[in-house]
């Protein structure tokens, strides 16, 4: 391989990026590592091996070579499942090994080709600046159209609601049992509730809070009577907001079992 | 490309850029309820697919810059799909393929169980592909997904733009060929969701093109596309059912069609390759994906039973644009043009098989495309046939590759007009019919644009009662089996992280939709293990493509309540516990009591 300067030269890039991939720490960096050897080199190197007397003409050799690297991705994960599961280690070793192997396979074929044609380098659009400046704009537009499509916008016609529910919690002592209530609001404005607790056999507690949009809160209350491992103590929990004070009927209603120990 | 071709190039750059950008308003403006929405959405459509087509068609474009703006068609109209619905996956496949590649993430290994759709575990390219920049780089499987599905589209356009073009003989026919292509009614998002075929696809498109090549290639020579045809074909095999089987579809007939021009089995004949894809089929069905024949064969032959009941009379046709699900009904003038669309594309088919028969009649892949354009307008009969019209979309997206070749090799530009200068603009207007058709024939019309899935309120933000119930699921819900409707099964999944049945195998449906308590109900949650069972009042909870967003105030689709007993019967059960209330969506915990 030695010999064959572009078979070098894929290679060592390809092994370079790809442990450079995995080194870096942020996503977008690592991605744009990763990228050239996921997406293209792999399937260049195949085309290399393949074509070695008379190389595949651009833009052609682009494209296979583009649809050869999405099918080694898609197979690399049966030999990887195999061989010590798909990790980030293993991912970046399992292509920079397709590479290596594709490019000594060229390096091997074109020794016994010795007419063999140097593949042709891709003609690289250099456009002008006003082209450029275009491109950028256009670039510019689809940025702000990524952005814009993932900013939350206000509806007023959006029912808002409020989500209560419940679940065991460990308490502070051993063999201490509490209940876990919690209060999701999803309502469109700055909502009160009182917040209802009644232990079957045991006391009843009110709590009165105030939630904004989107904010939640929990909190635990111990279960009176303690259970037992016989005999869990039920709980029924309704919430209602403020407003509706006096309505008989609860927003919100939950119920279940405490158990006599619970783990977090 | 020379400099002028460049800077017309870059203007189109960002007139689609524009187009881009309005399509993403009309989406913000569909989720914040405005009645402008619809119209933005298709200018920006049209202003995307417009002025390209009009370039295509002007013989002073080059070859490079057709590819280019081939493929600036193809991205532009890949990121009105992303605009769609960022930055979260929300139709109902994606969300069980992201499912797969979560497992994956999780579990560092393929073949985890999917409890909503059981085969797609066993055709793990898709999955496994997307996971390796999840695992390297750490990109959240939607980041990933949305990179990688985008990729493959870039690949189906330049595979199909070099196809047409070797077979054609034309970068002219093979660019508005390409056009015509991104009209077919699953281009623009069912190909664009992030699925196995929105990989597969693409794949085989590089196949034919490889095969293709390989017939131009001297005989001595020709055993070096091997490789890469075998790499291919073997990816599209473990990446999607259908697609492999169409390639063997595909590649029978090519071996046939060239066996009757040559009366030869010798290469460039490629009836190898479609043994060996018969072959590599048939050993994944037995060695991995056993599942697919259950999974295919009961659409199929429903299909099939469907079809004789129509048109024996026993079973009334399908209305069209009738939607499975809860959709609401597409407006009168939106039918026209999708019906102006489709005859359209029957009258360029017309042009199109008369100029194909002339100039190609003695080559086998033009006679391929033709016998595929044909297929096209039959499997639109199946659309009538209430289950067939699955079947039918589904082959549209193979046939049309077939079609849209024919009718750019009419090269209606040069037929005689009744002024020359007029051609391209009614040729275009015309084209601009076809694609809007196509959109609105290949999706739901109230699915267009995207609905609220979260909502800002008072400077902060508020969660849809099926995402809200996902969060809560992710963050404080217990683990264990759940059993759901599809929509709030989908996000309990991703994001929610738990495992959920839903559907028809157990028939969770008929039990969250029946408003009494039977006996078989119980079973079969005993049965499966299903201890956490989802309670959900919308009727638009069974719709796997609209039930994830906020109900909206004086929209009737959200009126639409299941009786309340759906709900309230599981209270009935003794020691069950009600965990979880938002009001339309319960969770009850069946083991309750301990």
């Amino acid at each position: 391989m030695t010999r064959h300067r572009d078979l070098r030269a894929i290679a060592l890039a390809a092994a370079i990026l790809a442990v450079l991939a995995v080194v870096v720490p942020v996503d977008w960096i690592s991605f744009l590592l990763l990228a050239p050897v996921a997406f293209f080199l792999t399937g260049y190197t195949i085309l290399l091996a393949c074509f070695v007397e008379k190389p595949q003409p651009w833009p052609r050799a682009f494209w296979i070579s583009l649809a050869l690297s999405l099918a080694v991705l898609a197979l690399l994960p049966l030999p990887l499942n195999f061989l010590g599961g798909l990790r980030p280690g293993t991912w970046s070793a399992g292509l920079v090994l397709v590479v290596l192997g594709a490019a000594a396979i060229a390096a091997a074929r074109r020794g016994s080709y010795p007419s063999a044609e140097a593949p042709a380098r891709p003609a690289l659009p250099r456009p002008s600046p006003f082209a450029a400046l275009l491109g950028l704009g256009a670039l510019a537009l689809a940025a702000g159209a990524i952005v814009l499509s993932q900013t939350t916008v206000s509806n007023s016609d959006a029912e808002g609601f409020t989500a209560l529910w419940l679940k065991p919690a460990p308490g502070q002592g051993p063999g201490e049992a509490k209940a876990r209530i919690g209060i999701d609001n999803q309502e469109q404005h700055y909502t009160t509730y009182e917040v209802t607790a009644k232990f079957i056999g045991g006391g009843e507690v009110t709590r009165t809070l105030s939630l904004y949009p989107g904010s939640h809160t929990t909190f635990d209350l111990a279960a009176t009577p303690q259970p037992t491992p016989d005999d869990p103590t039920f709980v029924a929990v309704t919430l209602k907001r403020k407003p509706e004070e006096g309505a008989v009927a609860p927003y919100r209603r939950v119920y279940g079992w405490i158990p006599a120990s619970t783990e977090e | 490309m020379d400099r002028v071709r460049a800077n017309r190039f870059a203007v189109s750059m960002l007139v689609a850029g524009g187009g881009v950008f309005l399509c993403s308003l009309g989406n913000a403006l569909s989720r914040g309820g405005s009645g402008l929405a619809m119209t933005a959405y298709i200018l920006g459509l049209l202003t995307i697919g417009l002025p390209i087509f009009y370039r295509l068609l002007d013989g002073e474009a080059g070859d490079r810059e057709r590819l280019a703006l081939a493929c600036l068609l193809g991205v532009a109209l890949y990121l009105v799909k992303v605009v769609h619905d960022a930055p979260s996956f929300t139709f109902t496949d994606e969300l069980i393929h992201s499912f797969n590649v979560e497992q994956i993430r999780e579990h560092s290994h393929l073949f985890h169980h999917n409890p909503v759709l059981k085969v797609t575990p066993y055709y793990p390219g898709l999955e496994g592909a997307t996971s390796a920049l999840v695992k390297i780089s750490g990109l959240s499987t939607y980041t990933a997904g949305v990179i990688l599905v985008g990729v493959a589209r870039l690949t189906l356009i330049g595979g199909l733009f070099l196809l047409f073009e070797r077979i054609g003989g034309s970068a002219r026919t093979a660019g508005v060929a390409v056009a015509i292509y991104a009209t077919n009614f699953n281009f623009l998002f069912w190909g664009a969701q992030f699925s196995y075929e929105s990989l597969a696809l693409p794949l085989l498109a590089i196949v034919l093109l490889m095969l293709v090549e390989r017939e131009r290639t001297p005989a001595t020579v020709m055993g070096e596309w091997a490789a890469p045809l075998i790499v291919a074909i073997a990816a599209i095999v473990i990446t999607h059912h259908l697609t492999s089987y169409a390639l063997i579809v595909i590649l029978v007939a090519v071996s046939l069609l060239l066996w009757w021009f040559a009366r030869d089995w010798a290469p460039p004949n490629p009836w190898p390759y479609a043994l060996l894809t018969f072959i590599l089929v048939v050993c994944w069905l037995a060695v991995v994906a056993g599942e697919t024949f259950s999974y295919l064969s009961n659409p199929l032959s429903e299909a099939v039973e469907a079809l004789a009941n129509t048109i024996s009379g026993e079973s009334a046709p399908r209305g069209l644009f009738q939607d499975n699900g809860a959709a609401g009904p597409t407006p009168i003038g939106a039918r026209a043009v999708a019906l102006i669309g489709v005859a359209l594309l029957a009258v360029g088919w017309i042009f199109g098989i008369r100029a194909t028969w002339k100039r190609y009649r003695d080559r086998p892949w033009p006679l391929l495309f033709m016998l595929a354009s044909l297929g096209f307008f039959l499997a639109l009969g199946l659309r009538l046939a209430p289950a067939a019209w699955e079947t039918g979309n589904r082959a549209g997206e193979f046939f049309f590759v077939g079609l849209a070749f024919v009718i750019a090799a009419a090269g209606m530009w040069e037929l005689r007009w009744p002024s020359r200068r007029a051609a391209p603009w009614m040729l275009t207007a015309a084209f601009g019919f076809v694609f809007i058709g196509g959109v609105i024939s290949g999706w739901p019309w109230d699915a267009q644009l995207a609905k609220p899935l979260k909502v800002s309120a008072e400077g902060k933000t508020i969660s849809s009662p099926p995402l809200a119930l996902a969060e809560w699921a992710k963050e404080e819900g217990p683990e264990g089996n759940y059993a759901a409707a599809t929509a709030d099964a989908n996000l309990l999944m991703v994001p929610g992280g738990r495992t959920v049945t839903t559907g028809k195998n157990p028939d969770v449906e008929d039990m969250l939709t029946n408003p009494t308590l039977e006996p078989w109900q119980l079973r079969m949650l005993r049965k499966n293990d299903l201890r956490y069972v989802v309670t959900d009042r919308r009727e638009i909870a069974g719709d796997g493509l609209q039930g994830y967003f906020f109900p909206l105030i004086g929209d009737e689709r959200f009126d639409k309540l299941l009786f309340p007993g759906v709900a309230t019967k599981f209270s009935k059960v003794p020691g069950a516990a009600r965990i979880y209330d938002n009001g339309l969506i319960s969770v009850y915990d069946l083991g309750g009591r301990p």
